[in-house]
């Protein structure tokens, strides 16, 4: 390599040094804003949980379908996998996959919501029933859930589960799996059992509850789905950084073998002319 | 006089937290009016407008989606898929709206586009309903 080749590559990896830059500021802004949204939409979640704790308490355990036993016996499942649209985001996708690997066989099926988890269980050979992935992944959500307990109450499948990365903090996220069907109202009784209220519910109970387990569980894919997008644009965020930084090592690098190349190429020079005047003086 | 501490909530953010005398709202069994010391109560609501009034009469209308309403008297959560007011919605958008699902049931023969359209069009009416109610007055 000479000198002009060295330099031309320092170039064209500090050009990629400003994408990285760049793209970590954008997503540094959209990974706010996802934080955002989940605090923002925690209320709603809270106080339907409450809701539920509070009626479940009278109602029957065959108030509704959801809490029946599911006549499908056959242990097939059905996953609905939240990733990400797009890439360069480190392991955050992989992530999710690895976690799922064991899961994918012939005997379960896969919906997906973003197009990489797509793509990655395909290539596993899993079978994906449908790709909801689109750029607003939130508008999808009714949609998924709609089919899954349309799946579920037909029979199809034995359970529903959600799998996505729990965003934990800027620096972590881990893949979690969330049995949505059949609900279980273990956790929701032991709650209610603190503080009791006696509501009168309108029209009845069976109704009600139906209603409230269905956008409970709708809410959950909701959340899911905004949590994964925090943890995505952090993810996207530590990877360009590590890019950025990278960057800077490479240059730093190179810099060093350019100035060193040019010394070489000095001293070259100046051997050949001392070893010609020696030459001429020794004549 | 007492009143009733009123929030209104949809997935994406809390509409409206404040103090209030009554609600009218369309729950699933027929309009009712909440008043502090109602009785616990948990409903099932339909899509409609709702109708706040505070002190000094001051009256506020917003369109809601579906949810549920839950109250002790003290509080009153409204849980709603939306929930829009007087000056988030635009006549001119919600009219445009209105008769493009029209257009479209009339026309359309997929299910799936119809069913969408009439979740659309019963939107629009509701928008335009409230679009329709004495604005609220300015203070």
């Amino acid at each position: 390599m000479n000198v002009r080749q060295v330099g031309k590559k320092i170039k064209s990896i500090s050009n990629v040094k400003k994408i990285t830059n760049a793209m970590q500021l954008v997503s540094a802004v959209k990974m706010k804003k996802a934080q955002q949204r989940a605090l923002d939409g925690r209320s709603y979640q809270e106080l339907l949980e409450e809701a539920i704790a509070n009626i479940v308490q009278r109602a029957e355990l065959t108030a509704s379908e959801l809490l029946k036993p599911n006549k499908n016996t056959s242990g097939k499942k059905l996953f609905i996998v939240v990733t990400s649209n797009k890439g360069l985001c480190g392991s955050f996708n992989v992530n999710v996959i690895r976690f799922l690997a064991k899961q994918v066989n012939r005997e379960n099926a896969f919906v997906t919501l973003g197009k990489k988890g797509t793509v990655l269980i395909s290539s596993l050979g899993g079978k994906v029933i449908a790709d909801y992935s689109s750029t607003n992944l939130v508008d999808n959500v009714t949609a998924v859930f709609q089919l899954a307990l349309e799946k579920y109450l037909n029979g199809e499948y034995s359970s529903v589960s959600l799998v996505y990365n729990k965003f934990i903090s800027t620096l972590r996220y881990d893949p979690q799996e969330k049995t949505l069907l059949p609900f279980s109202l273990n956790e929701v009784r032991k709650e209610a059992e603190q503080k009791p209220k006696i509501y009168e519910i309108e029209p009845d109970s069976e109704s009600v509850i139906d209603a409230l387990l269905k956008s409970f569980i709708e809410e959950q894919i909701r959340y899911a789905v905004i949590e994964s997008e925090a943890g995505e644009h952090s993810a996207r965020m530590i990877a360009m950084q590590n890019a950025t930084d990278n960057a800077n090592s490479v240059i730093y690098e190179l810099t060093l073998l350019k100035n060193k190349l040019r010394q070489q190429s000095i001293t070259y020079e100046l051997l050949d002319m001392i070893t010609a005047k020696e030459s001429v003086e020794q004549s | 006089m007492k009143t009733l501490r009123l929030r209104i909530i949809t997935p994406t953010q809390i509409v409206r937290d404040e103090e209030i005398v009554s609600a009218t709202i369309d729950t699933a069994a027929g309009e009712i009016t909440v008043l502090p010391r109602h009785t616990n109560l948990f409903s099932l609501l339909k899509e409609g407008v709702i109708t706040i009034r505070k002190e000094k009469s001051q009256e506020d209308h917003l369109a809601i989606g579906g949810g549920y309403l839950e109250t002790d008297g003290e509080h009153l959560n409204i849980l709603v898929s939306r929930a829009y007011g007087q000056n988030e919605v635009d006549q001119q958008l919600t009219q445009k709206a209105l008769d493009q699902a029209k257009k479209i049931l009339t026309t359309s023969k997929d299910d799936q586009e119809r069913h969408e359209a009439n979740l659309l069009l019963r939107r629009s009416i509701i928008d335009l309903k409230l679009l329709k109610k004495r604005r609220q007055r300015v203070q």
